[in-house]
């Protein structure tokens, strides 16, 4: 920054002398001491009034508005700086504008109503004086006197260096004021979060690279009964029962070395000692320059959870049993009731039906009666003859079938393979069955039996009781159709269902 | 002839109606019944006192495991096939022993008992 005009050394008669070089100095000092803007005002107007010889000044800065206003000022009536804020020779988008000296405002063409005010305050000479920050001008202090102030160049030297000393000031005491309302919005911003991981209604917790506890939200402090300031001693892996250490500890320690997310279960202590099982998810912290922090992870405390879908598993598995037990039972009072004319074929029918009832719910209860893959099923199916095995060739993609689905197909299978068996292709040396599907379109399921190298096919006089339950019990079970078509070939069986959730 | 012919077979099942089915089914294989007991106790009496080759047993009597019959049988080198509503069950692996689901066909114990009577033998002679 080179020294304004007319302090630089050696320009005679212009040089700042004694007493106004204490004024700049105390000056440079209280600003470099002060502790807010109203310290830095003040000591701008006593050293405005001690050097520029004017026993009033103000300093005005433009609002947040664009308003010239009142900031600091010495020796001026209330009613004056209502009136007179505001007033201003430059704009805030001015750039580096010089002082502005009035000798005598009566001898400006300003309005009347202004000339009226500042005379009337008993002011004659008045000094503008820019005040600029990174050339912009910000506000300006005024000099007033009471006689006429013809412009002095020593003046406006020492009131342009005033006035740098001052915007140079203020600017600084603004970026720190802006600095410290933005650490205040870090520091609550940091305190909501803090608010929100100690209040989140799951355990938080962060890691070290080593697996060393770092931090423990209030849910999780409270779990392990762990105090705030213990956290860094707190051993976690200590409270994991001693059937799950090795499960968790191998997990854990994975996720850590490979630095990949990881969810688990596992059984904790409590701080009453009790054993909760823990659902963890946990991801690796990785800092700006991509180093390895830690892992930070939720838990949630699943046991209840945990109990009721044991419970639900059991009460599955009683009623499957029960079910078996009544098929049965049922199978049972059959064989009572029908015994005596043996061997009697309708009784055989009927316990071959019941049994593959019997089979598809075993299948059913062992996949928790969700869905079932149809090829499982065929299998299971038709694997219970030994003269169909090696005879019946089963294709198709895979395709899982709803409960009701997979018993209305496992009956219509049973039912075919009995026919076949008895009349059709499985009743001769040498015949073959293939049952071959495909769902290429989403939704729609084909399925085709059909039957080859069996005795001359000939269609019944009337429709059994198995071909009734395939032609319409199926198809209505599948909302599809369904059609046996009895082939001198070989019977013929087409299934086209609406189902089949592509696996 | 059948692979149970002359056979003594225990039968130990709880439910009245399926233990005469099977009995039934039993006699029509020309096996020679030994029982039918309802429950644990009776189960190991018939086992003191009667020649047994081999034995189908409920797994669950009322509520109560079969285990103390398994045990007995084990111990006398008895074979033996389970029979349940439960599915695979880890009785099935502890006694080395088959598990036939209710409800079951006639051809289905048959084959079962047969083979685990024809494993024992073999056992034995081992």
């Amino acid at each position: 920054m080179t020294l304004p005009e007319g302090l630089s050394a050696g320009t005679s008669g212009s040089v700042a002398d004694g007493r106004e070089l204490r004024a700049l100095y105390d000056f440079t000092d209280a600003i470099y001491r002060a502790r807010s803007v109203d310290e830095i005002y003040s000591a701008a107007l006593d050293a405005i009034t001690r050097t520029l010889g004017c026993d009033r000044a103000s300093i005005l800065l433009f609002d947040p508005a664009g308003v010239m206003t009142f900031v600091a000022w010495r020796g001026l009536s209330d009613r004056y700086r209502r009136m007179l804020a505001g007033h201003t020779p430059w704009r805030s988008d001015d750039i580096d504008p010089s002082p502005i000296f009035v000798a005598d405002i009566r001898e400006t063409d300003e309005p009347t109503w202004i000339k009226d005010e500042i005379t009337a305050e008993g002011i004659v000479g008045l000094g503008f004086i820019p005040l600029t920050l990174e050339g912009r001008v910000m506000g300006k202090f005024m000099t007033y006197y009471r006689q006429r102030q013809d412009v002095e160049p020593h003046l406006t030297t020492l009131a342009v260096t005033i006035a740098r000393q001052l915007g140079f000031s203020i600017g600084r005491a603004r970026a720190e004021a802006s600095r410290e309302a933005a650490l205040a919005d870090l520091r609550l911003s940091e305190e909501r979060f803090r608010l929100m991981s100690e209040q989140a209604p799951v355990m938080i917790w962060m890691s070290d690279p080593n697996g060393h506890c770092q931090h423990l939200n209030r849910m999780a402090r409270e779990f392990w009964g762990v105090e705030e300031g213990a956290i860094g001693a707190f051993d976690w892996s200590s409270t994991i029962h001693p059937d799950d250490v090795e499960a968790v500890g191998t997990q854990m320690g994975q996720a850590v070395v490979a630095r990949q997310p990881v969810v688990l279960r596992g059984r904790y202590a409590n701080v009453e000692g009790d054993w909760r099982t823990l659902q963890t998810e946990a991801r690796p912290r990785f800092g700006g320059d991509g180093t390895f922090l830690g892992m930070i992870g939720v838990n949630v405390d699943v046991t209840e959870q945990e109990d009721m879908a044991r419970q639900r598993e059991l009460m599955l598995g009683e009623l499957n049993h029960r079910v078996k037990n009544t098929l049965a039972v049922v199978q049972a009072i059959a064989h009572q009731t029908f015994k005596g004319a043996t061997p009697n074929p309708q009784v055989a029918a009927f316990a071959g039906r019941l049994g593959v009832l019997a089979k598809a719910h075993n299948m059913l209860s062992r996949v928790q009666w969700e869905c079932t893959p149809l090829d499982q099923l065929t299998l299971e199916v038709l694997s219970g003859n030994p003269t169909a095995r090696n005879r019946v060739f089963v294709r198709g993609p895979a395709v899982m079938l709803q409960p009701k689905q997979a018993l209305a197909i496992a009956l219509a299978l049973h039912e075919l393979q009995t026919n076949a068996l008895k009349y059709g292709a499985l009743s001769v040396e040498g015949g073959t069955v293939s049952v071959t599907w495909q769902n290429a379109e989403a939704k729609r399921l084909e399925i085709v039996w059909r039957e080859s190298g069996g005795p001359d096919v000939q269609a019944p006089a009337h429709r059994g009781f198995g071909t009734m339950m395939i032609e319409q019990g199926l198809a209505a079970d599948l909302d599809g159709t369904a059609t046996i078509d009895f082939r001198p070939e070989g019977l013929v069986c087409r299934i086209d269902a609406f189902c089949g959730a592509a696996s | 002839m059948s692979a149970l012919a002359n056979r003594r077979v225990l039968v130990v099942e709880d439910e009245f109606l399926i233990s005469a089915m099977l009995c039934d089914m039993l006699i029509a294989a020309s096996a020679e019944v030994v029982g039918p007991a309802a429950n644990v106790s009776a189960a190991l009496k018939l086992i003191e006192d009667n020649p047994v080759d081999g034995a189908i047993l409920d797994m669950n009597l009322n509520g109560q495991w079969i285990d103390p019959v398994a045990e007995a049988l084990a111990r006398r080198a008895i074979p033996f096939v389970f029979t349940t509503g439960y599915g695979t069950n880890v009785r099935s692996q502890k006694f080395g022993a088959r598990t036939i689901e209710k409800p079951y066909t006639l051809e289905c114990v048959e084959a079962e008992l047969a083979l685990a009577i024809a494993g024992s033998a073999k056992a034995r002679s081992d």
